[in-house]
C-alpha cells in the first residue's frame, strides 16, 4: 500500500521547522495564529525549538568537558 | 565575555516578547563567544543563519500584534524591521564572501543594531500591546 503525499503546508514564521516536519508538537506554527491564544502557544513552541537550538550551537563552540 | 547582558531597561511588559528578545542577545552573544573561541567558519555560518532566521521570526510574531490591535504605528515600525533584517543579510552575504570579518566592530553594530530597536521602537508599543492585551 502507498503513502498518500503529504500535503506541503505552509510554516507561518517559525523559521527553524521545515515543511516536512512531523512533530506533533509543532502543527501549532503551520499555521498563522487566529487568536492571542494560538499566537501565545505559536510562540512558546518557536521559542523551545529556538532555544534548544541555541544550547546545541553553544555546546559546539564549547564542548563540556567531562572527566 | 557577553556582548551584551539583558537588563530590565529592555523590557517591553510582555513577558512572550521580552523572551524573545532575550534568545536575539543570546544568539548575538554565541557569535562573540564563537570568535572567542576561533570557532569553524561552519558554527559561524549557522550562528549567522539562526540569527537571521530569528530576527525574521520575532519580527513576524510582532507585526501579527500590530495587525490584530491596529497598533497605529505599525507602517513605520514593520519598515523599520525590513531595514534591519536587511542589514544582517548585508552582514551575513559580506562575511559569506569574505568581505567583512566578524571582531569587535561587527558585534558592535550588532549590540547596537539590537539595543537601539528594542529601546527605542519596541518601548513605544508597549503601552498600546500591553492595554490591548489586557483587553483581548
Ligand atoms: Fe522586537
Ligand atoms: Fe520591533
Amino acid at each position: 500500500m502507498t503513502e498518500a503525499p503529504k500535503p506541503s503546508r505552509p510554516v507561518f514564521a517559525c523559521r527553524f521547522v521545515g515543511p516536512d516536519d512531523e512533530d506533533p508538537r509543532n502543527s501549532i506554527l503551520f499555521w498563522e495564529p487566529k487568536t492571542i491564544q494560538e499566537w501565545v502557544a505559536s510562540l512558546n513552541r518557536c521559542n523551545e525549538i529556538v532555544e534548544s537550538h541555541l544550547d546545541d550551537l553553544e555546546r559546539s563552540i564549547a564542548p563540556i568537558k567531562r572527566l | 565575555m557577553a556582548a551584551l547582558e539583558w537588563s530590565d531597561e529592555f523590557s517591553v511588559g510582555i513577558d512572550l516578547i521580552d523572551k524573545q528578545h532575550k534568545l536575539l542577545i543570546r544568539a548575538i552573544n554565541l557569535l562573540a563567544m564563537a570568535v572567542e573561541h576561533n570557532s569553524s567558519r561552519d558554527i559561524m555560518k549557522e550562528i549567522f543563519r539562526t540569527l537571521r532566521d530569528y530576527t525574521d521570526t520575532h519580527f513576524a510574531y510582532e507585526e501579527l500584534l500590530f495587525d490584530r490591535f491596529g497598533y497605529p504605528d505599525s507602517v513605520k515600525h514593520k519598515l523599520q524591521h525590513k531595514n534591519l533584517l536587511g542589514q544582517v543579510i548585508d552582514l551575513e552575504q559580506r562575511w559569506l564572501a569574505g568581505d567583512a570579518e566578524i571582531g569587535s566592530e561587527v558585534l558592535t553594530f550588532l549590540v547596537e543594531w539590537l539595543r537601539n530597536h528594542i529601546l527605542g521602537s519596541d518601548k513605544a508599543y508597549s503601552a498600546f500591546l500591553i492595554t490591548a492585551l489586557k483587553n483581548g
